[in-house]
């Protein structure tokens, strides 16, 4: 379950020498052992990679063999500073990295470039921005992509086409099972009310549920593209509606891990000066007047150049 | 001013049917060797090309070149008001806004005219080289339609393949595959009942079944079509309207899978 976590080994650079450079970190421990057959230079790698949410870069960890990815949050609440044996470190800044499904981050990848064309996977994480995206190939959770794309073609050419029904149903799987863990934990969804922390209620029922359901929807989201978490929603037969207290998860769901990401990006400022096309929304919003005959034929024509490639403009 | 009396409007209708699927709007350019139109669908992947010659029409007068862009969901709402003996004569001042078209019934007893507005639509005009084709298939327009319909219903796209043996027309889906082979049938009674293929080398490319759908909409203007095929250059599928003219359509062939 990606939420509970091992109780964390405290893990601090040990670079004293340049206190603005150390970081107080949180790392779950697996991230640090070493499979017996790797022999490299062991130690787990910080990378920056486009966000599946936003498209912007964000923070990764890498673990020695890049078979496992976690994502890098900084905890900040401004009025805080460290010990650390007897120096003072005044940056507060608290970072923590959960394993994250390497299948989110490949998520985007597939949905721009293999709705109509299987793509080698070696070749659709090739990322110029973020050359860092192919260490994703060698993830061990990439050999569930066989649950939102349907390879084509032979083993070894390894190509991939999305497949949306597919993702929609993995999708619903994972935000079933967060919802489930949001149970099991007895977390307060209802933000908007207040409700002792303390105070358990005594039944559970049914409208319980969609709540509980849209709430883990909020945090799936946080991991999706906008338009593919709006279609999310609709297949987990979650009304429109958005109730206040909801609004309330979004909102804050949504600016929170940027701004926390905005201040990792300044320690990494190679990569943060990149300008994103990602950031554009992936399928253009299309006129509202188009209608069901113009989408068929706009799908028909992907695939195909253009008529006036062919010919000269007169 | 320009004047053309058709002695049929259930051609013109006819024509009309066989474009308005594929185009919303378009420009009707007149000039003394007739009516041409010239336009890209909105994905700009096809491309369709109509040609009215002014020998086919009963009257036709064209003082000065003369571009009408008209919205053909419009045009046809006008052409459903003819009956199908209707005779019809399209009419426009030189710097008209307006065009007009007044329907005859066989014996005069009832005159009808509507004015319609035009648009202003700025289009490119695209010089479409002069092609030596690979294969060269004629076939009973109906079949092709019939082909099209038939195997839209397995995928999205149709492998046209063209070899000395016959022309094979392929598809496959998610439920399976189709294919439809056709031999050359060299009948000289009847020309537009046969299939005849005149191939220099070769040929397999693949096409989407939406757009060539689109084109089947020609088919009741002529008994056959032809179809040209070429690699790398689009797929001409050409409709003769007899004693008028032709309608064209060019579509670009799909990129194969296997390249990306």
């Amino acid at each position: 379950m990606p939420r509970v976590k091992a109780s964390p080994k405290k893990c601090i650079k040990s670079n004293l020498q340049q206190p603005a450079n150390s970081w107080v970190f949180l790392l779950k421990g697996e991230a640090l052992e070493l499979s017996e057959q790797y022999t490299g230079s062991g130690t787990p790698d910080i990378v920056t990679l486009r966000h599946p949410n936003t498209g912007e870069s964000a923070v990764f960890l890498f673990s020695p063999a890049n078979n496992s990815v976690q994502e890098v949050l900084t905890f900040n609440d401004g009025k805080r500073s460290w010990f650390i044996d007897e120096t003072v470190k005044s940056d507060g800044k608290m970072k923590l990295s959960t394993p994250i499904d390497p299948i989110f981050l490949v998520l985007p990848y597939l949905r721009k470039y293999c709705i109509t064309h299987a793509v080698p996977l070696d070749q659709l994480l090739r990322d110029e921005e973020f050359p860092e995206t192919e260490r994703l190939l060698k993830s061990s959770g990439l050999n569930y992509l066989g649950l939102i794309a349907d390879r084509k073609g032979d083993e070894e050419l390894n190509a991939y086409k999305y497949n949306e029904e597919k993702t929609l149903n993995w999708l619903k799987k994972k935000t079933e099972r967060v919802s489930e863990i949001l149970k099991q934990k007895n977390i307060h969804i209802n933000s908007g009310a207040a409700v002792s922390a303390n105070f358990v209620k005594g039944s559970k029922n049914d409208s319980d549920n969609d709540s509980y359901l849209r709430y883990a929807h909020g945090i799936v989201s946080e991991y999706l593209m906008d338009d593919l978490s709006q279609k999310l929603l609709k297949f987990l037969n979650l009304p429109e509606e958005v109730s206040p207290q909801n609004l309330k998860r979004k909102s804050l769901a949504t600016p929170g891990p940027e701004a926390k990401k905005s201040k990792i990006e300044e320690d990494n400022k190679g990569s943060s000066s990149n300008v994103l096309d990602l950031s554009k929304p992936e399928i253009k919003p299309k006129p509202l007047t188009l209608s069901a005959k113009d989408k068929a034929r706009v799908k028909a024509a992907s695939g195909s150049k253009s008529i006036s490639s062919f010919f000269k403009k007169s | 001013m320009f004047e053309a009396r058709l002695a049929s409007s259930a051609t013109f209708k006819k024509v009309l049917d066989a474009i308005k699927d594929l185009l919303n709007e378009a420009s009707f350019d007149c000039s003394d060797a007739g009516i041409q139109l010239q336009a890209m669908d909105n994905s700009h992947v096809s491309l369709v090309s109509l040609n009215l010659k002014s020998d086919g029409f009963e009257k036709y007068r064209c003082d000065r070149n003369l571009t009408m862009g008209m919205n053909l969901a419009s045009l046809s709402k006008v052409f459903r008001c003819s009956g199908s003996d209707d005779t019809v004569t399209i009419k426009a001042q030189d710097d008209a806004d307006t065009v007009t078209f007044m329907f005859e019934a066989k014996k005069q007893e009832k005159i009808s005219d509507y004015e319609m507005k035009l648009m202003n639509l700025d289009q490119e005009h695209l010089g479409i080289p002069e092609t030596e084709f690979s294969c060269i298939i004629k076939l009973p327009s109906g079949e092709f339609a019939r082909i099209v319909r038939d195997l839209s219903q397995f995928g999205e796209s149709i492998v046209i393949s063209c070899t000395k043996e016959g022309v094979k027309f392929s598809t496959q889906g998610d439920i399976g595959t189709g294919n439809v082979k056709l031999a050359q049938t060299n009948n000289f009674d009847k020309e537009d009942q046969s299939v005849i293929i005149d191939m220099q080398e070769p040929v397999s490319l693949t096409f989407s079944c939406e757009y060539l759908n689109s084109f089947t909409k020609a088919t009741p203007l002529s008994n056959q079509v032809t179809l040209s095929l070429c690699d790398n250059v689009p797929l001409v599928v050409e409709y003769q309207i007899p004693d008028l003219g032709h309608l064209k359509y060019y579509l670009a062939p799909k990129i194969e899978e296997d390249e990306n």
